[in-house]
């Protein structure tokens, strides 16, 4: 027979031997949990194959091209370091899709820098593919209109386009009807390119867009890089 | 008597052929994009409700505000955003067609001048019925949406 205090000492050693495991058990469980959040937190590979966007497994060198700012300035590959910048090919004689997606741009210019003060905000460039029409001046009278941080670049020659647009993949379509045509349209991608600040093309993202959707996937994309 | 009536009948005749009739058909959301001062093109935007039991083609389109009117659809293909002229919009039956951003839009060429928000301008559209209608255009500030955003949320 048991005495009664030696039934109370084990009952006492096995609810501390239980009380340990429950501890044990739900440190484990919290560091799972942890872990599992803190490689929620980080961004995998994976996760940037999963977004709409394209993000090249390498980064593209992007080779030689000469273009004008609409300040006049020279603006080459090298002008794209220092800053991610996101990229689109339209043209000022373009009444619907070229302005509807320069005022998408600038409310991804203004969310972000509202958003993330502590980042820098991206440059938002438009290239034109229509440099017979699109001089440096009207395009000083144009791209500033949507926010005055935007770049426009032209060349004075189709190939200073095509030195650009080719590396990229964006094809384009001068529609003229006849040689003095002065009312063409130009078919062009609707893409936005983003260019790391290495000044190495680093995404692509197809139309139609959606700004807060480029946001969160350009966000994911910039922590993953700034990570690796 | 029968010199007067006869006078009475050319300018019945006169009077008939010069006035088209007004169309059955709302416009709605009648917006033009405002654009930068040197834009020499722009878009307007509108839904078009045809109320009638018949079909209408949506013929043309005219403004003392702009050098010409064309109907253009845009599209994307393969990824390549093009524009598609239109000689005319057929709106169907008690039924209605939207004019929107990267969709059917009206392309409007060569401002007289630049035209800023809060601004009206008066389109008018001609039907295949030789019916017309009048319509007061505001100029709006583009908001960047596009139509292909605008069913989920």
């Amino acid at each position: 027979m048991i005495p009664p205090r030696y039934k109370h000492e084990q009952a006492k050693s096995m609810s501390k031997s239980l009380f340990t495991t429950l501890i044990l058990g739900v440190i484990i469980i919290v560091s799972l949990v942890g872990y599992t959040l803190y490689q929620q937190g980080r961004v995998s590979r994976a996760d940037l194959d999963n977004l709409n966007a394209t993000v090249f497994r390498t980064p593209r060198i992007i080779n030689a091209f000469e273009l004008t700012d609409h300040n006049g300035n020279a603006f080459n590959q090298d002008s794209l370091k220092g800053n991610w910048s996101f990229i689109f090919f339209g043209y000022t004689n373009c009444p619907d899709v070229c302005p509807n997606t320069l005022s998408m741009m600038n409310i991804m210019a203004i969310t972000l820098e509202k958003n993330q003060p502590d980042k820098q905000t991206p440059r938002f460039i438009m290239v034109s593919v229509d440099p017979e029409r699109d001089t440096v001046k009207k395009l000083s009278g144009y791209i500033p209109y949507f926010n005055n941080a935007f770049m426009g670049l032209t060349g004075t020659t189709k190939k200073q386009i095509d030195a650009i647009a080719t590396q990229f993949g964006i094809p384009y379509f001068i529609n003229k009807k006849t040689p003095v045509d002065k009312e063409y349209a130009v078919e062009h991608s609707g893409a936005l390119l983003l260019v790391n600040p290495q000044g190495n093309l680093h995404a692509l993202f197809s139309a139609p867009h959606d700004p807060a959707k480029l946001i969160s996937e350009f966000n994911l994309i910039r922590y993953f890089h700034e990570q690796n | 008597m029968f010199k007067y009536s006869k006078i009475i009948i050319s300018l019945l005749l006169l009077f008939s052929s010069a006035t088209s009739f007004a169309a059955d058909v709302t416009v709605n959301n009648a917006w033009i994009r405002e654009a930068p001062p040197v834009s020499q093109v722009q878009a307007a935007y509108a839904t078009i409700k045809n109320n009638q039991t018949n079909d209408v083609q949506l013929i043309s389109a005219s403004s003392s505000a702009y050098k010409k009117i064309e109907f253009h659809q845009t599209v994307l293909e393969n990824g390549i955003n093009k524009m598609l002229h239109q000689p005319s919009i057929t709106i169907p039956h008690n039924s209605h067609v939207t004019l929107k951003p990267e969709g059917m839009h009206m392309m409007l060429f060569n401002p007289v001048k630049p035209l800023r928000a809060g601004e009206e301008v008066t389109i008018t559209f001609e039907f295949s019925d030789n019916s017309t209608t009048t319509q007061n255009f505001l100029v709006k500030k583009s908001t960047g949406t596009n139509s292909h955003h605008h069913m989920h949320h």
